[in-house]
């Protein structure tokens, strides 16, 4: 490998560990799909008291390598749901990571567990929407986080496995609550309104987007595919050069040890 | 003979002056559209969401009744065991109180949506422009239009059960999301002339008949 091959692989390298759009310590990767509205209801965490699980979409991540050479960092969600007044501080619902496929059951299992809990097929993540927010509304509204929240290190383990599992990296989002059934995230939304005595109705479709922060793993991973490439080199070069010296004595060609 | 035909005429003439002041009592239609409210409350015994106040300033006219009705709302996962009922009647806000009270009134309309994964707008029992309006029972009908009549508007509330998962919005993405109540009013008992009609009519055949014996 002559100096300017090994000089733009070097330049690939860095690209892919420390990428231009690189905001805060880590590369923000996004999906956008159609929501699901899909929703279960479930007993709470109270006698007499109704939770839910809304399926907020299947998302579908598109990453340059295998996501268990990857550690998450952080996770932010934009949605458009309906809330509860009341679904605020500890009372507000939060958003569970899933396998694409999870189960109802599943869901519920991990809903009813502590927080910040996590089982083979899902993570219980720290991430509240409240409806105490700046763009609250009675009904259907866009709720957006502007800070991404921090994964646990257990919490960006669990979600590298959970991607990598899944062939097309897809990963599920719910909006999970074990105090409030009224919630809605819906797939498509109708109003109406009154003209000329006929009622005319139009329909919006509503979407999501998740976002992650990741990191590749450690560093040395790097350092030590760059140190096999600078070896690599040297070893060809020097092949090449005892090649093109065997008509010589062997005692002058030299040995290739590097 | 000429006492039958005489008779057949005066039973044909009552019939026609009966049917004619009833149908022109009937012919009126109350409509009201707009923005929901949104306000949801569960007190434990039932959830109530309050639409609004519709028909401010109406009056109610004598002598009248809610006969039949159209509602569209727009509302979302309204199930079958939800049970969600819509009310009428005088309050807007502690739905429990006013109905204890017996100021909300059952129309009998059961809202249940189509599909469970979208926010709908529900025509009940159809579209007012090619559906027969839905046939509000004869108490219930009486009563909500005494409340128009006392009240000169109607608070609408939909009911389910307490618990339940249903939400009614009152902005769904860039829109309003808007309700409308259509109702159409009949007599509720016979007008006066039409008593007055009727009695004269009976006395008439009365006396006619003893007439007939006697002759």
């Amino acid at each position: 490998m002559n100096p300017n091959k090994l000089a733009l692989a070097f330049l690939l390298m860095m690209q892919w560990v420390l990428p231009c759009p690189v905001a805060e310590a880590g590369v923000i990767i996004s999906s956008t799909v159609n929501q699901s509205g899909y929703k279960t209801n479930f007993p709470g965490s109270a006698p007499g008291i109704t939770g839910s699980a809304s399926r907020i979409g299947v998302f579908d991540f598109d990453f340059a390598t295998t996501p268990s050479l990857l550690t998450f960092l952080q996770a932010r969600i934009r949605l458009w749901v309906q809330l509860p007044t009341q679904a605020e501080g500890f009372a507000a619902p939060w958003i569970i990571l899933a396998r694409e496929g999870v189960t109802d059951q599943q869901i519920r299992d991990i809903s009813l567990t502590n927080p910040s809990s996590i089982t083979e097929h899902a993570i219980r993540t720290d991430i509240r929407i409240t409806a105490n927010q700046p763009d609250q509304g009675t009904g259907i509204v866009e709720k957006k986080m502007f800070k991404f929240e921090d994964l646990t290190g257990a919490q960006g383990l669990a979600l590298a496995s959970i991607l990598a599992a899944n062939a097309s990296h897809r990963l599920e989002a719910w909006l999970v609550s074990d105090t409030f059934a009224n919630i809605t995230v819906p797939a498509f939304g109708e109003t109406f309104s009154f003209v000329g005595g006929s009622i005319v109705s139009t329909f919006q479709p509503f979407s999501s987007t998740l976002e992650l922060v990741y990191v590749p793993e450690p560093s040395t991973v790097v350092v030590f595919v760059l140190a096999g490439i600078i070896h690599t080199t040297r070893r060809v070069i020097c092949l090449r050069r005892r090649n093109s010296n065997q008509d010589k004595s062997k005692d002058t060609i030299e040995p290739c040890f590097v | 003979m000429l006492r039958l035909k005489a008779l057949c005429n005066y039973v044909l003439c009552i019939a026609l002056f009966c049917t004619l002041s009833w149908v022109n009592s009937r012919a009126d239609v109350i409509i009201d559209f707009k923005q929901q409210s949104g306000l949801d409350e569960d007190f434990g015994i039932r959830r109530a969401v309050y639409l609004g106040r519709m028909f401010n300033g109406v009056t109610a006219g004598s002598f009248r009744r809610m006969d039949a009705m159209h509602a569209v709302i727009t509302i979302a996962q309204a199930t079958q065991s939800d049970n969600v009922q819509l009310f009428a009647g005088d309050g807007s806000s502690n739905f429990d109180t006013a109905f204890a009270q017996g100021r909300m009134t059952d129309t009998g309309i059961r809202v249940v949506n189509r599909t469970q994964n979208n926010t709908e707008v529900l025509r009940i029992p159809g579209d007012p422009s090619d559906t027969p309006a839905f046939k509000i029972e004869t108490s219930a009908g009486v009563a909500i239009h005494e409340t128009l009549a006392a009240k000169n508007y109607l608070d609408f509330w939909v009911v389910g059960n307490s618990g339940s998962g249903f939400t009614v919005p009152s902005v769904v993405g860039a829109g309003n999301a808007n309700f409308l109540m259509r109702f159409e009013r009949s007599t509720a008992v016979p007008e006066p002339g039409s008593i007055l009609l009727a009695t004269a009519g009976l006395g008439l055949l009365t006396y006619r008949l003893r007439g007939s014996r006697r002759g």
